[in-house]
């Protein structure tokens, strides 16, 4: 019995002694770096830029952009396209009520290029503190001043009205008071610039992987910014230091969309993802602008361009810039026929498989739905188990160098050289296949042959709002009449208003800023 | 052999006596019986009021008294039963029915650490006897609780076999956290009830006020539902089978376009499209449909895809004592199968539950229960819960070879059934609690309790979709194994001391230490490209091509100190004070620990002079009570900052693409001040019983502020974080409860009870993040639909308004920001500015504006008859079968879906668009999907019989028991939709039919 209570009194306390440390409470993460790891140290911040790439790449793929609302608002609402629904199709058609209150497209894409510049201005400060022990983060401070230019510079021209700032944000400066006002374009520039020059000098000039910021790419971005501030000779300067780059080449344009991996000589930048990753997602990029064929074709083949659901395509006035006779892109960029696989029922009698699909009485109502011309600029046969899979792990082209070239070809042209404008002019021009150009070179050209090369690949819309020409072209050419049925493909021609030239901003971001230190943009919802 | 002779001498004196007074006596008898059982109850005492006269009643009951006169009042009195005074008045025979006295030990709650007179509850409990509710059989403990408690919504979660059901006491509080209440089983905390036997449960409590939750400080400031299973008695043995079976049945209140209808409804919206031309048929569908359409062949997918299902349940349990050990064994089994084809649940219960007393003052105990179940789910790959209703009416789900065929339409074209057949998705889950206790009384009054547990859950995922999938083509074969690990330790130290002072004051002290640790793990691991699709998931390891393995670990630790002080005076006057302090891992350095007080106070009037005599009031009293809780609705590693991992492709050192981590901050920006939600709660109530217990009930007022609430605030992107979780806003429930029981029949043979039980919580809204805008008014927050002064719950959304009309196309066209057409659903412009913006917004509320119920159980002889009716009332949910393109609800007619009267030229219907082939074209078009979800529903209704025990005794059966139910049979509701409870797309909620035995030895 003695024993026995000795015995109890002794758990008790041992128990009581055990249980009662304070320090037990602390907490610590078994699985992932904290913030203040991942900032003290090289390695850590070579992490955090890995995954400031990711987090780029993961822009117009996939989460919340993965039905496309997203990247096609940035393809469409131009002279050379027309919208065939789709979510977020108002941003395409300049639909007033979809617009008004910067919801939607206009939020999210505000909002994923805030959230680089946020991780950007992080490592750029937690790498300061550590550059003067440890050089080497420089080369890191450089990919993420060139990604917090990127974004600024994307923001600046899609919304005019943008906040600038490159403090990073902690929990102790959360609450401070800011000054909210719109930075001025000056001082947009001058940061773009500031940022690009680092970045341009810092960057690990070995690197030559069209995933990652090389040097080329940071020019690349410094000559458009120079563009768009008229600095023609900073543009001349940049272009012409990257043609000096023998790692750097047109090819061919079988060689241009093909395969999964872009990694060829003309890519500047692409956005990558492949299968297998846990969180590594995939792209529905030929889906958006694949049409459903299968209505006419009889199946879903890869003859015909594999799975799509046809939300945008090329209109009738870019195709009208091509002379299909020589320009070779017509037949490489475009799909213009589709091509009965397999005859079922319900099709016309005496249909037989490799039937051209021509426009019927019985079929005109579908040609928007079934067989509209298409781009193949993101047709993808090569990670698509078959023909109905529209998950695609293709490279997404950004940036390439044909760009840079018309970049040049237009500087010299502004500069008055049209001996030069001409010689970048006929880069593309004549890799096309095209005969040698040798008028002068004007902005029309430039403009057309912009669409011609780069058209669909999401740069025709700052291009135009640069030389001033959006609503006039948008107006003229956006859409197409619909020869068919009464279905209205002219919506953007009619909805354009003055103010469509920069996007609103997105309301609740206004709410937050207080209205009255920055405004709506005009036009829009105050 | 002196003595022997002086005590029968002794005795013939007084009998002597009596003889002689006997000239004025008055003999009288009877029988005294329970109220509710009306079973005998044998040795109960009377007494005659005022006189010397006394008696005992016998085995049978049976008792006889003989009263000195004809006008004298007897007093009866039985442990466990409301002493009761019963005027003569000149009769000999007085049969005497005795009700159970709730203030007596007979009955006691536990209140978590120890138990209490349930007459002495001073703060909000209601209790529920699962005996009680032995006649209804329910599938889970939230619907045994759901109508039975005021104050608790039972929601359902999934109806899935194997789902669950959200319970929510009082409102919701935490706009961050959940707000499911604390379970605790039998003295232990765990995170859910779902894998207990229901069979198993002998009482259920549930604490809603700040003074009875706040002794388990953390976690219980939503509640606390104290589950107790059932234990042997002492000197007994009790043997129970039970078997039941039930048929779940699928029922719908809206109806489907038939095939020709839908026919239709596709030709009107590729109609819009094409300016208002009938297109031919070959334009509208697909060569599948065209051809199905062309031979007549129509499919009832409804009949493919579902079936009548049967559930199976079967139990046993043993419960036997000796003075010295109890224990109680029992063992279940439930096999439910699924609406659906592929899904199903099965379920093996065991528990063992063992009292030993090792030395008169030293006990031991242990409860230790294992379960393991499987559950299968239905391909849900790209289709959800829905695809029998929208699937094409006219299809050829099969070959002429009776084999299936993949392709049946276009847009999601693929056969279901074919996906059903080439999936497979299982969970198996395995739980296992062992609880060891030991309780020791160091002196008299004076306890040391030890409790500890070990509560461990794993469920382990099996998913396989096969080349020739939908989705799994695409990959040759995609597959994946997971599992989680949840353990959850616990320690408690429990010091008790009680004394009961000689002038009628009562006191006990308690004090609790306690160490609560969970850790969460899991891991996963997925691969494509099987070359066997014969193995399923298992065939991963010879997979061609694996994913990156996920892995999570998460901790959760808390500290606790409690000290509660019971003071009682004549069970008249009754005081409670609590202090718990709480420390959570999860807040910040600073902010690990929280204080909460908490006190209640207790009057029982009836026992005050001026109405002890009342004979009408058997009970009054009323309660005060006044107290804080802590929520740690916040999950790990909030407050530390920790990275999250980026993953994806980016080139490496050998020059080519591969996946490549990083981690970066999260878009939720850390905060290393998080501290304790809390919630301040004050509760009023009052307790009646009238008229020998025909009449009782309790009525409620409470009120809870729930302040530093935790809020996902959102930060302006500008600063490159989304949001950030801080300590800011307050929500208020405040509300009324009321519970009645009236007993209008007690007898022997037949007996009613009903029940009514009402409750209305008021919710509100007082804080959010403390933003103001120029006018100084507190900004709302939009993304979250957060309105100041109005319920957490709530949708914000434009108002119907009927449709626009071909008449209209004047007004239209002079307001083009209207940008409406002939056909599109026309919302209310609410300030009249002709802009539909944010400001045309109206809010619909989510929470009911109360709900009711009332319960019957009449006994009849050997005959029980249950039912019960529940009441919600005021509540408006999104049908997005009115509305989603998925669900059948957008009018493309690509899909069949709920039938609606839609819009044409011809029929200028006012209640639904005109069809269009793109669906997300529809303007406004969700805006139909708001409906009003109140509804009345006969939840159950269960009829019994129990054999004579005459019959039964003869074969040594102490009771057998045989019953027929009908559940969630009746629901009159304007909600379209196969529950009102459940959301469409979900998994249905059935109507089921029961049957069932039930054998006692």
């Amino acid at each position: 019995m003695n024993v026995m209570r000795k015995i109890c009194n002794l758990m008790i306390f041992a128990v009581l002694f055990f249980t009662g440390c304070k320090d037990q409470l602390l907490e610590e993460s078994k699985t992932n770096l904290t913030l203040v790891e991942l900032y003290s140290t090289p390695q850590g911040l070579q992490k955090a830029m890995t995954g400031l790439y990711i987090l780029e790449q993961r822009g117009p793929r996939d989460g919340a952009w993965w039905d496309g609302a997203e990247v096609l608002s940035i393809i469409g609402g131009t002279d050379i396209t027309v919208a065939n629904g789709g979510p977020g199709n108002g941003y395409r058609t300049y639909d007033p009520i979809e617009m008004q209150n910067g919801g939607g497209v206009a939020a999210t894409i505000w909002k994923y290029h805030y959230s680089v510049i946020g991780k950007a201005n992080e490592i750029i400060f937690y790498g300061e503190k550590m550059a003067a022990e440890h050089p080497e983060v420089k080369s890191i401070i450089a990919e993420a001043r060139y990604f917090r230019a990127h974004s600024y510079f994307w923001l600046f021209r899609k919304y005019d009205r943008i906040w600038l700032n490159t403090a990073p944000t902690t929990p102790e400066n959360v609450n401070q008071p800011r000054d909210y006002r719109p930075a001025t374009p000056a001082e947009v520039y001058a940061l773009l610039n500031s940022d690009l020059d680092y970045s341009i000098e810092n960057i690990n000039k070995d690197a030559r992987d069209p995933g990652k910021v090389t040097e080329v790419l940071a020019r690349h971005i410094r000559a458009d910014v120079a563009m768009w501030q008229q600095d023609w000779s900073e543009a001349i300067t940049q272009t012409e230091a990257i043609f000096k780059h023998t790692d750097y080449a047109l090819v061919s344009l079988d060689r241009l969309f093909t395969g999964a991996r872009l990694d060829h000589s003309e890519a500047l930048y692409v956005l990558r993802s492949a299968k297998g990753g846990y969180d590594v997602s995939t792209n529905r990029m030929q889906s958006h602008f694949i049409p459903w064929y299968d209505k006419v074709c009889g199946e879903r083949s890869y003859t015909n361009g594999g799975w799509g659901w046809g939300w945008l395509y090329p209109n009738d006035y870019l195709f009208s810039l091509y002379d299909p006779a020589k320009d070779q892109r017509y037949a490489k960029f475009y799909k213009t026929e589709y091509v009965v696989t397999k005859v079922v029922p319900g099709m016309p009698p005496g249909t037989q498989v490799g039937d051209v699909v021509k426009v019927t009485e019985a079929n005109k109502s579908l040609y928007y739905t079934a067989f509209h011309p298409t781009t193949t600029k993101f047709v993808d046969t090569w990670t698509v188990s078959s023909p109905d899979d529209g998950w695609s792990y293709k490279d997404f082209m950004v940036y390439r160098l044909a760009q840079t070239y018309l970049f040049a070809a237009e500087a010299y042209m502004r500069s008055g050289d049209n001996v030069n404008a001409l010689k970048y002019y006929n880069k593309t021009w004549e890799r096309a296949g095209n005969t040698a150009f040798a008028g002068t070179v004007s902005e029309q050209l430039i403009m057309d042959e912009q669409a011609r090369e780069l058209g669909l690949e999401g740069h025709r819309w700052f291009f135009l709002k640069r030389i001033g020409k959006l609503l006039s072209q948008v107006r003229l050419h956006a859409g197409e009449e619909n020869p068919y049925t009464a279905e209205n493909y002219l919506l953007p021609r009619t909805n354009i208003k003055d103010h469509n030239v920069r996007w609103p901003i997105p309301n609740s971001e206004l709410n937050v800023m207080g209205k009255e230190h920055f405004p709506q943009n005009p036009g829009y919802n105050p | 052999m002196k003595n022997r002779l002086f005590k029968s001498m002794a005795g013939m004196f007084m009998l002597l006596l009596c003889t002689q007074l006997a000239s004025a006596q008055f003999r009288v008898t009877g029988q005294v019986t329970d109220s509710l059982s009306g079973q005998p109850l044998p040795n109960a005492s009377l007494r005659e009021a005022g006189g010397s006269a006394s008696a005992t009643a016998d085995a049978q009951g049976n008792y006889s008294i003989t009263l000195s006169s004809t006008t004298a009042s007897i007093e009866i009195s039985f442990v466990g039963y409301r002493r009761m005074l019963v005027p003569v008045n000149g009769r000999s025979a007085v049969n005497v029915i005795l009700a159970r006295d709730l203030g007596d030990l007979g009955e006691v709650v536990i209140v978590g650490y120890g138990v209490q007179k349930k007459s002495d509850i001073s703060g909000s409990v209601v209790s529920i006897d699962a005996e009680k509710l032995a006649p209804q059989t329910s599938a889970s403990i939230a619907e045994l609780i759901r109508g039975k408690a005021s104050g608790v919504q039972v929601t359902q979660g999934s109806a899935r076999p194997g789902g669950w059901a959200n319970i929510t006491i009082r409102g919701t509080r935490s706009l961050n956290g959940g707000n499911a209440p604390l379970f605790v089983l039998d003295g232990v905390p765990v995170s859910d009830i779902d894998n207990v036997n229901i069979n198993d449960i002998a009482t259920i409590e549930v604490l809603k006020d700040a003074a009875s939750t706040a002794i388990y400080g953390a976690r219980a400031a939503n509640g606390v539902v104290l589950v107790n299973t059932k234990r042997a008695k002492t000197n007994s043995l009790q043997l129970e089978v039970t078997g039941q079976h039930s048929l779940q049945q699928l029922k719908r209140n809206f109806d489907l376009y038939s095939p020709d209808e839908w026919v239709q409804l596709r030709r009107e919206a590729v109609r819009t499209k094409n300016g208002g031309v009938y297109p031919t048929d070959e334009q509208a569908f697909p060569a599948p449909i065209l051809s199905a359409i062309r031979n007549g062949q129509t499919a009832d997918w409804q009949k493919l895809m579902l079936r009548d299902a049967w559930v199976r349940k079967y139990d046993a349990s043993v419960r036997s004592g000796t003075d010295r050990t109890r224990v109680a064994f029992s063992g279940g089994y439930l096999g439910q199968d699924g609406l659906a084809k592929d899904a199903g649940y099965d379920r093996t219960n065991f528990r063992l539950n063992l009292d030993h007393k090792l030395l008169s003052s030293l006990s031991l105990g242990a409860n230790v229960a294992y379960s393991f179940a499987t559950q299968t789910f239905e391909d849900g790959s790209w289709d959800g819960f829905y695809r029998h209703l929208t699937a094409p009416p006219y299809a050829t789900p099969f070959n002429e070879n009776g084999e299936l065929n993949y392709i049946i339409g276009e847009s999601n074209s693929t056969n279901p059934l074919w996906n059903s057949r080439e999936s497979s998705n299982q969970t198996k889950y395995r739980n296992l609690l062992a609880n060891v206790f030991a309780e020791w009384e160091i002196v008299k009054g004076l306890r040391y309790k030890l409790n500890t547990s070990v509560n461990s859950n794993t469920s382990s995922n099996k998913f396989y979709q096969t080349s020739l999938h939908q989705n799994g083509r695409i990959f040759n074969g995609n597959g994946s194994l997971s599992e989680t690990r949840n353990t959850d330790f616990l320690l408690e130290n429990i010091l008790s001391y009680a004394r009961s002072f000689s002038n009628g004051h009562n006191l006990d002290v308690t004090l609790v230490q306690s160490v609560n640790k969970i850790d969460y793990e899991s891991s996963g691991v997925s691969a494509t490209d099987f070359p066997y699709d014969k193995f399923g998931a298992d065939g991963i390891a010879s997979a061609q091509k694996p994913n990156t393995p996920t892995h999570s670990v998460t901790n959760r630790k808390i500290l606790s100190y409690m000290a509660r002080a019971r003071y009682n005076i004549h069970d008249k006057y009754l005081a409670t004070f609590t202090m718990r302090a709480d420390g959570s891992s999860v807040f910040g350095e600073n902010n690990k620990f929280g204080y909460f007080p908490s006190g209640s106070l207790m009057w029982r009037l009836s026992q005050e002079d001026f109405l002890k005599d009342k004979n009408w009031l058997s009970d009054l009293k009323l309660r005060a009570s006044y107290g804080a809780v802590g929520n740690q609705a916040v999950s790990p590693y909030n407050s530390l900052g920790v990275t999250v991992l980026y993953q994806g492709i980016l080139m490496n050192n050998a020059g080519s693409p591969s996946i490549t981590s990083g981690f970066l901050p999260s878009a939720s920006l850390y905060n290393p001040n998080l501290k304790w939600e809390t919630s301040l709660s004050s509760n009023l109530g009052l307790d009646f019983s009238l008229l020998a217990d025909r009449i009782s009930g309790s009525f409620e007022y409470y009120s809870t502020r729930t302040t530093d609430l935790l809020v996902s605030k959102s930060l302006p992107n500008i600063l490159g974080y989304t949001s950030q979780l801080v300590n800011l806003g307050e929500v208020k429930n405040s509300g009324l409860e009321a519970m009645i029981n009236v007993r209008p029949v007690q007898h022997k043979d037949i007996d009613w009870n009903v029940g009514l039980v009402f409750s209305r919580n008021v919710n509100k809204l007082v804080k959010i993040d403390g933003r103001t805008d120029e006018k100084g008014q507190p900004v709302n927050d939009l993304n979250n639909n957060w309105f100041i002064g109005k319920s957490v719950n709530v949708y914000f959304d434009h108002r119907f308004d009927g449709i626009w009309q071909t008449g209209d196309k004047d007004f239209t066209d002079a307001h083009p920001t209207l940008n409406a057409k002939p056909g599109d659903v026309r919302v209310a412009d609410l300030n009249g500015d002709f802009v539909i913006n944010e400001s045309d917004k109206i809010i619909y509320r989510r929470d009911p504006k109360f709900t009711a119920s009332v319960n019957s159980s009449f006994r009849f002889k050997g005959f029980d008859l249950y039912w019960d009716l529940y009441w919600v009332n005021g509540v408006y949910k999104q049908n997005p079968y009115l509305f989603s393109s998925n669900q059948g609800g957008a009018l493309t007619g690509l899909t069949n879906g709920l039938k609606v009267d839609y819009w044409t030229p011809e029929n200028p219907s006012n209640t639904a668009p005109r069809p269009r082939e793109t669906g997300m074209e529809n303007p406004y078009l969700h805006v139909l999907g708001y409906q009003d979800a109140s509804y009345v529903r006969f939840r159950n209704i269960t009829l019994g019989y129990t054999l004579p025990s005459q019959l039964t005794k003869a074969a040594r059966i102490r009771s057998v028991r045989v019953y027929a139910g009908l559940e969630n049979f009746f629901t009159f509701t304007d909600y379209q939709s196969y529950s009102p409870e459940s959301n469409p797309g979900d998994f249905p909620e059935p109507r089921v039919f029961q049957f069932g035995l039930n054998i006692k030895l």
